[in-house]
């Protein structure tokens, strides 16, 4: 049976532009591969060990894997493919493409099957972050405020309150010095 | 805050420091130790940026020899086994001694392990080359990418999706460092 897709949604505040949502998916990925590297699920619990036969399997060798360092990296190409899947004000959905190896292997670890049809209770979830986490960590970065000012010509030194006028609003705000 | 002056000093300080040949070693390493532990692992890559595929299978015959069993010639399209002058069965190999690395029927590019222990790269102005330094592994690894009537291809010099992707977050990774570096 092919895996189901592996995701999950964060919510911030809709204040942030799609250029932050980007870069704060950004963050909240490589925070998720970092906490992974040293050891730790999605709400900051140790990894189980793993198994005797893992450890002695020719793929754990090969990696030059360590039995006391549970990083979830063979090759490295799972958490490499976690991804911003969509965005929009308010959310983020990141996780994996579907029907991709690494979706199934994704799944293998949240689920603790491993390729098994029930879990082998060694579950390894480490799709996720904490409310906390992403307050503290990772949205303290962000400024919802921040906004992108340009002026459409280039006579930004004479700008006053008085000869300013705004040409566009959104995201990306332009302003334009008006004449005399 | 920084101001125009000092943020146009970190980008140019980011982009010397990647161009710098210790990075670009560093990126060769890993491209190397990807090359590797995916290959042995058992997986190639037909062409940079596709997705990485399990190598083809090993012969029945292949594996029996890897086992330590005589592996005999074979007509590739009769499918019989060669015989000598005196009617016996043409040895193609004798037992063979199998690295560490990999095992009877595991088809990962490694007998004895020296085409891929002697993948190396080396930079030249801002490019990274990978490649197996060695006339034999050289030979090797150009028998394992074509393939032959015979043999099916492997290919395995090659960069896949996520490893690029990888490489991308290693090289992010380092500009971050670069740029967190007081002026």
């Amino acid at each position: 049976m092919a895996a189901k897709q592996r995701f999950f949604t964060v919510n911030i505040p809709k204040a942030y532009k799609p250029a932050q949502r980007v870069a704060i998916a950004a963050e909240i990925i490589d925070y998720i591969r970092k906490r992974t590297a040293r050891g730790k699920d999605k709400n900051n619990s140790k990894f189980p060990g793993y198994s005797k036969d893992y450890v002695k399997s020719l793929d754990f060798k090969i990696a030059g894997k360590s039995k006391s360092n549970v990083n979830l990296k063979l090759t490295g190409d799972m958490l490499a493919a976690i991804d911003l899947l969509k965005h929009e004000p308010g959310k983020l959905k990141i996780g994996f493409e579907a029907g991709t190896e690494e979706n199934g292997r994704a799944e293998g670890n949240i689920l603790g099957t491993y390729g098994q049809k029930t879990s082998t209770g060694k579950k390894r979830d480490f799709l996720g972050i904490t409310n906390e986490d992403l307050k503290k960590k990772i949205l303290s970065k962000f400024d919802p405020g921040e906004m992108t000012v340009t002026f459409a010509n280039r006579k930004a030194k004479n700008a006053t309150v008085a000869n300013l006028s705004v040409i566009r609003e959104g995201d990306e705000v332009v302003l334009e010095v008006k004449d005399g | 805050m920084a101001n125009q002056y000092q943020i146009g000093k970190r980008i140019e300080f980011a982009l010397n420091f990647l161009n710098k040949k210790s990075t670009l070693n560093a990126i060769g390493k890993l491209i190397v130790r990807m090359i590797t532990v995916r290959t042995r692992t058992g997986f190639g890559v037909a062409r940079t940026g596709a997705a990485r595929k399990r190598l083809a299978k090993l012969s029945k015959g292949y594996i029996e020899a890897r086992k330590g069993k005589p592996l005999f010639l074979t007509n590739t399209i009769t499918k019989k086994v060669f015989s000598n002058r005196d009617g016996n069965k043409a040895k193609y190999t004798t037992a063979m001694k199998l690295s560490g690395m990999t095992s009877a029927s595991k088809s990962n590019l490694t007998q004895t392990g020296e085409m891929i222990d002697n993948l190396t790269h080396s930079v030249s102005g801002n490019k990274i080359s990978v490649s197996p330094s060695g006339r034999d592994a050289k030979q090797k690894a150009e028998w394992a990418e074509d393939g032959s009537s015979n043999r099916p291809q492997r290919p395995f010099l090659h960069l896949s999706n996520n490893e690029l992707k990888q490489i991308r977050q290693f090289i992010q990774g380092e500009i971050g460092k670069a740029l967190r570096q007081k002026f």
